[in-house]
Parts: structure tokens; C-alpha cells; sequence
């Protein structure tokens, strides 16, 4: 028999605050254990959560780049479960009031695009850290150390419809998902930072059917790479068991990137009985029409209509497009070197074999480039306007990116000249002779020291790129002298 | 509505109580009675009322979003049960 997978996403994403969701204390990773901790996040008697509107805005902004729809009213509701890594034996979540439902995500996976339906979008403040006892690890046999710098840290869970119909298009998903929080600079989405943590549930059902087959729970997702492999060794099981006749039956299990298996894991909580009540420590929360279109008005243009607009109105091709809105620096960097009048294409061009190549070296985002793009489109004048070949823009991007200079310094600096092209020069001499006449009235007359002014009139007219051993000479033939 | 033994041992596990016979017994009747109770309310026309969702009558309640140390890790530390500073310490979680 064929059989069709079924997949669902939830995706745990961490949002770029300075403080937690409740308290104070600073989510900065890596800090010294529990240094980041306080009576409200260890959950010390008669400490009281008070929510991050920070935290908030930022999850409104992802959910309408989700095209979710914002509850105008929303709340919090208390996840009952013990675990050491919750210290106060429930955690702050949303269960029947969530912030945003119903929205979309559009993905691209085997050269074709469709919409993957999201179901919610709600918050929730993350657990602390476990480390267990490991060889070498310091961790005493039969002990675990608990760290709760992460507890209280603001987290949104973004719950897939289970839409997802192969290990590939879940990778895409998280793909664009990551593409498009990272533009909204609502989260880093750094997996190996637990920025972003995924968990997959996966069913099978005979290809056809509409029914849904009976689902595990994959943890332990650490990568996007694992993320597609899980699924797909999971489909594999799966489909194992029913061909030789057996059930399904629902549980967690844990993926073992060594083995490239994954296996039962004894869940949290056996039954899941989370007994949800509504957070009596925390108030409702209310978001007008008014509010949600401020927000919405003040989204950025996103990944995909960025990707469009730079095909069709600036002429790129998709690949081009592609690379360039990866990040929101970079298309914006490239923007603005064409709003400087550069050539979109070979802007493009000069974008994706030499700036990315060395921002990259230097692990520099483009908006921190030292090469700013004042210096690109200058740059890529010098070449356009034929002062400079190709080759030598090429060469010398390293060094104005290293120095932090002009092409100009560069230039000067490698004694490097300006390709002679007495034609480009026509028009300003021809301005300056006309500007100034008492001038060149001297200069016929043997004045020969007002040439040196006329010359530095001419510079003036090209901004420096004209090669001032050329100018003289030119002048002079102009003048017939 | 009658509330079983197998669920008043279910409830104390998921509380992690443990319960002597006779508690079971006396939870049983107690927990049935809370149930009647809100069974009985559960009868009422409640169609055209407002949900309630908290008993205070004040909403959107934030803080600005400004990290500050609290500085109080040490002396929690030396409350826990069981720490090994900067960690706390609890029994092994894995079961393997």
C-alpha cells in the first residue's frame, strides 16, 4: 500500500528582548548559571509575573507577517507539570484565548510554492536548562544540574496545520519561517543557541485517505538538516510497522542524529494532563483594530514581495533576487546603492561575488560593512563611467573593505591611473571655458599659471575622476594653444 | 458525578502526592461533592453572560522592556535543597 505522510511543525521561537517575559532579569545567552534569575522567575513566594510589552509587540508583528488573524482579547493560562527545569511547577502559557490564529505561510520547496496553513501562534515563557551527569562533565553520577537563565525567557509557539506533506517541504518551512522572523528582526532563530527549537508530528495514512493516522511527537530536533532526516526516518518506521501489520501508537520520541534513528521517550509528563487554568496573576489583554493596523502598517516589506519587486522593477534575475533579500541588510545595502544611481545588475553582481564574499570572512552583516554603500556606488561609477576597468574594481575592493577607504584612496594609493579617456572630459571643459572667460582670455595671453586653475576647475566638474595629467593637455588642444 | 479511585490516584500522582488509603476515600467523597457543585452551576443560563476571564477589572498590565540584575542568585543557591554553586542541583532526570 502507498502511503501518504502527514506532518505538522511546532516551532518554539525566542524573541529578541532585552529582558524576560515577566521579569527583568536579561535573556543575554551565556552568561554565568543563574546569574540571569530573580524572585519571579525562580518562582519565590509572593513574586508576581508583569508582562514584557516589548515581548508582545514583537509577537503581534510575527503573527501578521503570518497573516494570523490578532485576538483582540488574549490571556495566559498555567501549564501544570513538575520537572526540575520548571521551577515553579507550571509554566506561563496560552491554552483557549492565544494571541494570534489562523494564518499562512508560504514555502518553496521542488521549484514550486504553496501556502502551508498555520493554526496559532501563542506565548509562553521558556524552562531553564538541564545538564546531566556525562563523563567529564563535572556532573556527579545520578544527579542533574538544573541552570534557569532561560526559565521566563519570551517565547512564541508557532503551531503548523498539519499540512506538511514531506520531510522536504518541512524544511522549507522552517526555511522561510526563519527567513521571515529574521527580516522582522523578531528573533535571531539561532537553533544552536535555542533560539529556535522544533518539534515534528508526524502520522501516515493510506495515500488518499483524509482521515489522519496516528501521530509521534519528534524531539530533540537540533538542526533543520535533522529536522527533514527525523521526519524521514520516522515515515520509514512508521510505515514499517503498519505494513507488517502493527499500530501506531502515540507517543514522543527523540531523534538520534548519531544512529540517524529515533526512539521512545518517556514524555514530561505521562498523561497529557497539564490540568490548564487561567493565570490569576496576570490580567487580560486587549489589542484594537486601531492598534493591529499600526502595527501592520509599520511591517517591513517582506522576503518574498522584496524578491518579486527586485525581478520585475528592477529587472534581476530570480536568482539574484533570491540571494539578495536572504537578509534584510543585504537588500537593503543593495538599495541603496542603486538609489545612488548604480546599475541594478551589475550592482547585483558586485554584491554577490565580492561584498558578500568578504563580509562573510569578516562574519560582518551588511549594514556594518566598511565599504559603506556611498563607497560601492562610487565605486561602480568609476567603473561605468570607464575610468577604471572591471578588474581593477575587483581589485581593489579588498583593500577599501580592509581600510575602511574610498576607491578613490585606494587608488591614489596604489598609484593606480585613471584610464585616460579624453572624451569624458569634453563637456566639463567645455563648461569651465565658457564659465570662466577672463580666465582663459589670461591664458591665451601666456598667463600660463592660470592653467593650473582652470585645470582644478575641471577636477572640480568631475568630482576627481579625471586624470589631472590628462586635463592640460586637453585644455590646451581645446584651446588651440 | 462520582470521581473514581483510579482518578483520585491519577490527580495525586500528577500532584505528586501520595495518598494513604484511607485519604483516597475520604478525596473521593470530597472531589465528588465538588463536582455535584459545579454541575449544579453548570446548569444555569449563562448563553447571555459576558465570560469572565480574571475577577479584577483591570487589563493590559506591561512593563517596559529594561534588563536590570536582581542579584539574589547566591543567596537562593543556599536555600535550595541541593546546589552545587552556580548550579542547583537535582536528582538525575534521565532514566538511563
Amino acid at each position: 500500500m502507498k502511503y501518504e505522510p502527514v506532518i505538522g511543525l511546532e516551532v518554539h521561537v525566542q524573541l529578541k528582548t532585552a529582558s524576560k517575559i515577566f521579569c527583568s532579569c536579561s535573556t543575554e545567552f551565556g552568561r554565568e548559571p543563574n546569574l540571569n534569575t530573580c524572585p519571579v522567575c525562580m518562582g519565590l513566594p509572593g513574586s508576581l509575573p508583569v508582562l514584557n510589552r516589548r515581548a508582545v509587540d514583537l509577537a503581534i508583528s510575527a503573527a501578521l507577517a503570518l497573516d494570523c488573524r490578532i485576538s483582540p482579547f488574549f490571556k495566559f493560562d498555567r501549564k501544570n507539570y513538575f520537572y526540575p527545569d520548571l521551577p515553579k511547577a507550571y509554566q506561563i502559557s496560552q491554552y483557549d484565548l492565544p494571541l494570534a490564529t489562523g494564518g499562512r505561510l508560504e514555502i518553496s520547496a521542488n521549484g514550486s510554492s504553496r501556502n502551508i496553513d498555520i493554526e496559532r501562534i501563542h506565548m509562553e515563557e521558556d524552562a531553564g536548562k538541564l545538564v546531566h551527569a556525562e563523563p567529564g562533565h563535572g556532573v556527579p553520577k545520578g544527579t542533574s544540574f538544573v541552570d534557569y537563565n532561560r526559565a521566563g525567557t519570551p517565547l512564541i509557539e508557532i503551531v503548523s496545520r498539519p499540512d506538511l506533506r514531506s520531510p522536504a517541504e518541512a524544511h522549507a518551512y522552517l526555511d522561510a519561517l526563519k527567513h521571515i522572523l529574521r527580516y522582522l528582526d523578531v528573533s535571531d532563530c539561532n537553533m544552536e543557541e535555542g533560539s529556535l527549537r522544533c518539534d515534528a508530528n508526524v502520522s501516515i495514512r493510506p495515500a488518499g485517505e483524509t482521515a489522519l493516522g496516528t501521530r509521534s511527537e519528534l524531539k530533540n530536533l537540533n538542526s533543520f538538516k535533522f529536522v527533514e532526516k527525523a521526519i524521514e526516518i520516522e515515515i520509514e518506521r512508521q510505515t514499517e510497522v503498519l505494513e507488517s501489520g502493527g499500530r501506531v501508537i502515540q507517543e514522543t520520541r527523540g531523534y538520534d542524529s548519531a544512529k540517524n534513528t529515533t526512539h521512545p521517550q518517556r514524555s514530561k509528563e505521562q498523561a497529557h494532563d497539564y490540568r490548564y487554568f487561567p493565570e490569576p496573576d496576570l490580567p487580560g489583554f486587549t489589542v484594537t483594530p486601531d492598534q493591529i493596523e499600526r502595527f501592520r502598517s509599520a511591517l517591513p516589506e517582506l522576503p518574498a514581495a522584496r524578491r518579486r519587486r527586485f525581478q520585475t522593477k528592477l529587472g534581476l534575475p530570480a536568482y539574484d533576487a533570491e540571494v539578495l533579500t536572504a537578509e534584510s541588510d543585504t537588500a537593503d545595502y543593495f538599495e541603496k546603492v542603486v538609489g545612488l544611481g548604480a546599475d541594478p545588475k551589475k550592482t547585483s553582481n558586485f554584491i554577490m561575488t565580492e561584498l558578500l564574499f568578504n563580509l562573510k570572512t569578516a562574519g560582518l552583516p551588511a549594514g556594518r560593512s566598511p565599504v559603506t554603500p556611498a563607497r560601492l556606488a562610487e565605486l561602480l561609477k568609476l567603473q561605468a563611467d570607464g575610468k577604471i576597468s572591471g578588474k581593477i574594481a575587483k581589485d581593489i575592493f579588498p583593500a577599501m573593505f580592509e581600510k575602511g577607504v574610498s576607491a578613490q584612496e585606494v587608488l591614489k594609493d596604489q598609484k593606480i591611473e585613471l584610464i585616460a579617456d579624453a572624451g569624458s572630459l569634453d563637456e566639463p571643459i567645455r563648461q569651465v571655458i565658457s564659465e570662466n572667460p577672463k580666465a582663459i582670455e589670461d591664458l591665451r595671453a601666456g598667463k600660463l599659471t592660470v592653467l593650473g586653475f582652470l585645470v582644478g576647475q575641471v577636477m572640480k566638474k568631475t568630482r576627481g575622476q579625471a586624470d589631472p595629467k590628462i586635463v592640460p593637455q586637453e585644455l590646451k588642444k581645446r584651446l588651440g594653444i | 458525578m462520582s470521581i473514581d479511585r483510579k482518578t483520585v490516584e491519577h490527580v495525586a500522582a500528577l500532584a505528586r502526592l501520595g495518598l494513604t488509603g484511607e485519604e483516597k476515600t475520604k478525596l473521593e467523597a470530597e472531589l465528588s461533592g465538588i463536582l455535584d457543585h459545579v454541575a449544579q452551576l453548570s446548569k444555569l443560563e449563562t448563553g447571555k453572560v459576558e465570560p469572565l476571564y480574571h475577577i479584577l477589572p483591570i487589563q493590559n498590565v506591561f512593563r517596559e522592556d529594561a534588563a536590570s540584575p536582581a542579584g539574589v542568585r547566591d543567596d537562593v543557591l543556599k536555600h535550595a535543597p541541593g546546589a552545587r554553586p552556580p548550579f542547583f542541583v537535582v536528582p538525575n532526570v534521565l532514566d538511563e
